[in-house]
């Protein structure tokens, strides 16, 4: 279902997020959930830094052991906003690790209900309770709309002793009129006594688009992306990462239940439909048309500065310009802590986003005279400002062999975005939960 | 569209140059560091991603939530995504 941006949430934060995570770390091959110093340290991502040589004799040689051979991870948590949509979570994530391989693979579960903005002003309101219909939902009321996602992914990762790691990542989701596939291949190679590192990837996706308004209604849409970096040790406090990311998707890239208005119309709002007055043509206004294809480039710059053996400061810089001229800006800093039993992360984000060439807050022309319309809000300009918290300790330690460690975590993030000129939701507050347990075996 | 297509290309061209040179650069300028020096860096504090499935996650809302954040299929990140609007 895409009847609404936020309502997509769930889609990425498991077809993304959770599918790298599971085979994330290419410098290790390894699936660690949770970084506590000292009994579960995967390698950092930018570099192991000790030699091969090194890492047999050393001292810090338990520092970078390879992590569990079995991890579990249970996740649950909660996404909602002032723009009226919650999504609950569900993910499972297990790992396994053998000398060079590992094996992965998580289940997630989203649940969404929206009555956002988009979702009050799809024309038709009758329609959305259809879409609650079909969806099976238990909400009955106009206005609102409910679904249910499912995505499994799979992952392989290698890690050789020459410095060389590979991971392979496939994800497959579904949900009411939204099916896709997905695949991607990344890696890296240690160079320069593992001063270092060489970052690359590729992936591409398979989108099915259907509409639960328009049973004839499938479009189709693919995707690739890549990135190319490297990360750098600077001295022997910092650590620089540099990547370039790109991005390009075809085919059908609007959404087929948002519309878009035209004339100097006014609207009216309430709990469970907007009404616009003054339009030009019908009040239903059109389907949103945007271009047929999109590329996108971005920079990203990090670095990490040790303050102490156990303090760490990290700021990130990131710029993108994409085909449809939407230029962003995203500052970020975090001050995170790690002790033998807890950790803590706090840190704030910065984004700011110029708007697309045809996006306008009104177009008060004949709808004949523009190629392409769209009220999607994230097209425009845009500003957020977000907090973020993660907290993790150690809930039980083992005491002999083959005893499980236990860890919990706590995510917290709160956001605040302003839309500038975007009449029907200047902006948004949103809090994002999670709560997590993993078991190391 | 307030420029070509042969103006984008060009312009995007010229962002692998500069990500090339600057790689190039930092590979070459930087003093080496020895393995055993690194000991400040080997803690779970200097990783880039501390809690990877966590940080995936957020990245994922950031996806949807700004129009100008895509994912990166880089290792530490996104090994793929629905890339949907």
């Amino acid at each position: 279902m895409q009847l609404t941006r936020p309502k997509t949430i769930a889609a990425l934060l498991l077809l993304s997020g959770i599918a790298s995570s599971a085979a994330a770390d290419s410098s290790t091959g390894t699936a660690s959930a949770v970084a506590v110093a000292p009994a579960t340290p995967s390698s950092p991502s930018p570099t192991p830094p000790l030699s091969d040589a090194d890492y047999e004799t050393s001292d810090y040689a338990e520092l970078h052991d390879d992590g569990p051979p079995v991890t579990g991870s249970l996740r649950a948590g909660a996404y909602t906003d002032s723009d009226r949509t919650l999504v609950l979570r569900g993910l499972g994530v297990v790992s396994r690790s053998w000398e060079h391989w590992t094996l992965s693979g998580s289940l997630g579960v989203d649940s969404v209900t929206s009555a956002s903005v988009d979702v009050r002003s799809s024309p038709a309101l009758s329609k959305v309770d259809v879409v609650t219909s079909a969806s099976q939902g238990t909400s009955t009321s106009g206005g609102k709309m409910t679904d249910t996602r499912f995505e499994v992914t799979g992952g392989a990762g290698w890690r050789g002793n020459s410095g060389a790691a590979m991971n392979l990542v496939t994800a497959a989701a579904a949900e009411t009129d939204y099916t896709s596939v997905s695949g991607g291949l990344n890696g890296s190679f240690d160079l320069f006594d593992r001063q270092l590192t060489i970052l690359g990837g590729a992936s591409a996706t398979d989108n099915w688009v259907a509409s639960v308004l328009d049973p004839s209604l499938h479009k189709k849409m693919v995707a690739g992306g890549w990135s190319g970096g490297f990360a750098l040790v600077v001295t022997p406090e910092d650590v620089f990462r540099l990547r370039y990311d790109g991005k390009v998707a075809r085919g059908y890239l609007s959404s087929p239940y948002r519309s878009v208005r035209f004339g100097d119309w006014t609207p009216t709002f309430s709990a469970h439909q907007i009404m616009f007055f003054g339009t030009s043509g019908s009040a239903d206004g059109l389907p949103e048309q945007v271009p047929g294809s999109r590329i996108a480039h971005a920079a990203v710059f990090e670095w990490l500065h040790s303050l102490s053996p156990s303090l760490g400061l990290h700021p990130e810089l990131r710029v993108s310009r994409d085909s449809w001229n939407i230029e962003s800006l995203t500052a970020g800093v975090d001050l995170r802590f790690a002790a033998t039993s807890w950790r803590l992360q706090v840190g704030y984000r910065l984004y700011m986003q110029s708007h697309a060439s045809f996006f306008q807050d009104k177009y008060t022309r004949d709808s004949s005279t523009y190629r392409y319309y769209t009220s999607d809000k994230e097209l425009g300009d845009e500003r957020g400002h977000l907090l973020q918290l993660d907290l993790a300790f150690v809930l039980s330690e083992p005491t002999r062999a083959n005893d499980t460690r236990t860890l919990l975590d706590l995510q917290l993030e709160g956001a605040y975005y302003q839309y500038p000129g975007f009449v029907l939701l200047p902006s948004r507050e949103s809090l994002f939960a999670t709560l997590g347990i993993t078991w190391e075996l | 569209m307030r420029f070509s297509q042969h103006r984008t290309g060009k312009r995007h061209g010229r962002v692998l140059l500069y990500v090339l040179a600057i790689s190039l650069l930092a590979g070459s300028g930087c003093a080496h560091v020895a393995p055993l020096e690194r000991e400040r860096l080997a803690g779970p504090a200097m990783r880039f991603e501390m809690d990877p499935i966590g940080a995936g996650q957020r990245t994922s809302v950031h996806e949807i939530t700004e129009g100008g954040t895509f994912p990166s299929v880089g290792p530490g990140n996104a090994g793929a995504g629905c890339g949907c609007n």
